[in-house]
């Protein structure tokens, strides 16, 4: 296991502690391609690296199979193969984001993971109704940050099986 | 109370108050069956009495008043037996307390609030007691319980300076537990017998020295009191855990300075560090007692020991060795180190064969390697004893189901068990003790006859319903067979009918499948709905509950005579012994206990039906063969059946072939359920971490065949 890779949230908060009001969330964000998502922090448990997937049969094409972390079997998800885009292989960047949603934890294959963003509310605009490149379901609202689209992610949806 | 020791007093009160309540249940049910109270009297004033002094203690005082006018009832019992007393009517009553301190203490277990009071419960207690005592007629009065004694002598004793004076030491059962509290009661009802009471250890709430002081020297205490010594040995023999009583009428001088002794004693312990120079346990006082010399000795030799070693350690393990040792574990530490020893095992593995350190071949640490490799799997092994509980008393609990089910169904039913020392996984304990009540109630309420109809079909009078547990390879069978009028099956095809439960046409249903129906849910084949079954729940609430932990329930029946149900349940959830094998990268677990055999495919054995399944042929007998990597589209270079190798494997009755690539070995796998984001797959059950910290998938044989 590549121990050295599981990045503790915490150490990403440091200087951005002192600005945290009511109406602000704190947001991962992640590329895939060249959209960056975000996703709630409270959902996230940690991010670990790319590591030997097992296979599991007869599941959703993007569930990729579980991964062993520290003792825990950990199913994973393609977030490409979720949101219907085109495979890329993985390579030393790609991270495995792991969430928790009522004490299910899902892991979550991104390209790669940017930042630890605070997000306020006025920042965030509703999700469109519709949307060529994500499932529209997914999407919790749309941030404008700095010139920067970040699409919130819905991480209850995303964690429902179709 | 001191409130820094709240939460260990209760759980320890709550532990100990459901162990005497679990008692209290047997004996009373016990004692019914024999139709002989008078041992049962006894046992019961005595759990009654230990109830209300604990529950006194810690201030719940619904439950002592409970215990307390129970405790009366069978003090008055145990002194003057009625000759006509009506037995149900007391075991109603006791069972009633039961119920009713079981919800109290559940309640105090959970932290709620528990304010209610058992007022009629008690005034029915109360009446039984006049009644009884009416019965008795004037002998009744001849002895009051000792506290309202002591009420009236209360306010003559305060005037007094000397009434009798008394030397008592107390010296607990060794693991009672409590000891401190226990003589903080005891020193309490001294004051409600308006004693002058000095006691030595005097802080009774100070959990570590005081408390081993009564544990290794007792508890020792001068007494100022009008009470006889007659009298306080009557309370006495009445205190709970009590190993050994010392009382001695000592005089004036004795009784000051063996105060002034205490207050001596509690001075130098508070100089001394923590206790390591205590005090000898004994007194120099007049008339020794014969029949305790005995056991003073021996706390002599103990405490000569204490004071030459000066080591609290050695004492206590002196005093313990020669009797067996429980200690009550929480069980969810028991599972953190079941993980922790399942990683052991993992990381390991990781250690020793990495491959780098392989390729060094060096034989001193291989020695190394091996000789840890002997010691984990020892831990492991007796981590998963520990784990291993008997099923004694989820059985025995079951006594007290079938007494209320005949009690109110008016059929007179034995519960015979069998098998009670067969030990499964703590965990799945949890799981079989409400099925199993399911099937008792559902087994008297609907398979037992009536008294009438029995003597009609020439049975016993008496129904009978077995519940046996037996080991079967890697599973244990609970059987609930009742010699009842069984099953019907077109009755319970004709219900599943009208429900349309029914999947196919009712004739190809075979006896089996028929029966198996009864744990669908809403399917109850009784008329009349009563209060414990017919409403169609329950039964398939124990399927549910079994599938839990991975078990099935298979039903037998005969008609006239009875139905049988077995459960087979895992012997644990944890660990398996399986056989690991390969289907491309893919790694996957067979429970040994299934495999038959394993051989190499030769051509001619190879058969093709017209629908393209393949068939073997071996010795004679044709078994229809699963690829796996077809099953579960795995790509690997193997296809040819006479490359890779077949398993067979066994479930019930029937057999099957599965082609795999080849066998990695036999290994004991921790086995991890499947995350619930994953789906139901068919035939695999959940999957194991393997040496090398890969998963592997565990096939489910009964799931393949299907």
């Amino acid at each position: 296991m590549k121990e050295k890779e599981i990045i503790p949230i915490n150490s990403y908060n440091e200087d951005q502690e002192e600005i945290i009001d009511e109406d602000t969330q704190k947001n991962l964000t992640f590329t895939i391609g060249d959209e960056t998502y975000g996703i709630q922090i409270e959902n996230i448990t940690q991010i670990i690296g790319i590591q030997h997937i097992t296979f599991i049969p007869h599941q959703p094409p993007y569930v990729k199979g579980v991964i062993n972390l520290r003792g825990q079997i950990i199913p994973v998800m393609e977030i490409r193969t979720k949101f219907d885009k085109p495979v890329i292989e993985y390579d030393d960047r790609t991270c495995i984001i792991v969430v928790n949603k009522e004490d299910v934890y899902v892991g979550l294959i991104v390209d790669r993971v940017s930042e630890v963003l605070n997000i306020k509310e006025r920042e965030i605009a509703d999700a469109p109704s519709f949307n060529n490149a994500v499932k529209v379901k997914y999407i919790n609202g749309i941030a404008h940050v700095n010139d920067n689209v970040i699409i919130l992610l819905d991480i209850d949806r995303l964690l429902e099986n179709e | 109370m001191a409130n820094k020791e709240r939460d260990p007093m209760i759980d320890m009160f709550v532990h100990e108050t459901f162990q005497l309540i679990e008692q209290l249940e047997k004996v009373i049910i016990e004692s019914e069956k024999s139709k002989e109270m008078e041992t049962a009297i006894n046992e019961i004033f005595r759990i009654m009495h230990t109830i209300k002094g604990n529950s006194m203690m810690m201030k719940y005082d619904n439950i002592a008043e409970l215990a307390h006018v129970t405790e009366d009832l069978f003090d008055y019992l145990r002194t003057k037996l009625p000759e006509n007393m009506n037995y149900s009517n007391i075991t109603n009553v006791v069972l009633d307390c039961v119920d009713f301190f079981k919800e109290e203490v559940t309640k105090i277990q959970n932290d709620e609030p528990s304010i209610e009071k058992a007022e009629d419960l008690t005034q029915i207690i109360i009446d039984l007691l006049e009644s009884f005592k009416f019965v008795g007629g004037a002998a009744s009065e001849e002895k009051e319980p000792l506290e309202t004694v002591s009420e009236e002598n209360k306010e003559v004793l305060k005037e007094t300076d000397y009434n009798n004076l008394f030397y008592v030491k107390v010296i607990f059962e060794d693991e009672c537990q409590m000891e401190n509290i226990r003589s903080f009661s005891i020193v309490h009802n001294m004051d409600e017998f308006g004693c002058e009471t000095y006691h030595y250890p005097e802080d009774l709430e100070d959990v570590n020295d005081g408390l081993n002081i009564i544990k290794n020297q007792g508890f020792q205490m001068v007494l100022n009191c009008s009470q006889s010594k007659k009298e306080l040995e009557y309370y006495f023999e009445r205190v709970a855990f009590l190993k050994c009583l010392e009382i001695k009428e000592i005089s004036v001088q004795e009784f000051e300075s063996i105060k002034s002794d205490f207050n001596k004693y509690e001075c130098e312990r508070d100089e001394s560090a923590v206790g390591i120079d205590v005090p000898d346990g004994n007194l120099e006082l007049p008339e020794e007692k014969p029949d305790i010399e005995k056991d003073k000795e021996k706390i002599n030799n103990e405490n000569e020991k204490n004071t030459k070693n000066e080591n609290k350690k050695t004492i206590v393990e002196h005093s313990q060795a020669k009797q067996q040792k429980y200690i009550n574990v929480n069980v969810e530490k028991l599972d953190l180190l079941m993980n922790l020893v399942g990683e052991l095992v993992v990381s390991e593995a990781m250690v020793t064969q990495n491959p780098e350190l392989k390729s060094l071949n060096i034989q001193s640490i291989e020695k190394s390697a091996a000789q840890m490799r002997k010691i984990i799997n020892e831990v492991q092994d007796i981590v998963m004893e520990i784990r291993m509980v008997p099923l004694a008393m989820t059985f025995q609990r079951m006594n007290r189901i079938v007494r209320d089910m005949s009690v109110k169904t008016n059929k007179e039913v034995d519960l015979v068990l069998l098998g009670q020392e067969t030990e499964v996984d703590k965990n799945i304990i949890e799981h079989i003790s409400d099925p199993l009540m399911h099937l008792i109630r559902n087994a008297i309420d609907h398979g037992i006859e009536t008294t009438e109809e029995r003597k009609q079909a020439g049975k016993p009078e008496k129904g009978t319903v077995t519940l046996e547990a037996k080991n079967s390879g890697g599973d244990v069978w609970i059987i609930v067979r009742d010699d009842g009028k069984g099953l019907e099956k077109e009755k319970i095809l004709q219900k599943a009918d009208k429900k349309g439960l029914l999947k196919k046409p009712m004739e190809e249903y075979s006896d089996k499948e028929a029966f198996s129906l009864i744990f669908e849910a809403g399917l109850s084949t009784k008329e009349a709905v009563t209060n414990f079954s017919g409403r169609g729940v329950g039964m398939d609430a124990v399927v549910k509950e079994l599938e839990k932990i991975g078990g099935i329930a298979v039903v037998e029946s005969e008609i006239g005579k009875g139905t049988y149900v077995t459960l087979r349940i895992p012997l644990t959830l944890a660990i398996i012994n399986g056989m690991v094998m390969n289907v491309g990268e893919n790694k996957f677990t067979l429970p040994i206990t299934s495999i038959r055999e394993s051989f190499k495919a030769k051509k001619k054995d190879i058969i093709t039906d017209t629908d393209g399944n393949e068939m073997i042929l071996v010795r004679g007998e044709c078994y229809s063969v699963i690829r796996i990597h077809e099953r579960y589209a795995l790509e690997t270079e193997i296809d040819n059946l006479e490359e890779g190798i077949m398993v067979m494997l066994e479930n019930e009755d029937s057999k099957i072939c599965l082609f795999v690539d080849q066998l990695i070995g036999e290994h004991q796998v921790v086995v991890k359920s499947f995350s619930k984001y994953i789906q139901k797959i068919q035939g695999i059950s959940g999957c194991a971490h393997l040496g090398d910290g890969g998963i592997c998938l565990i096939l489910d044989p009964s799931g393949l065949i299907a």
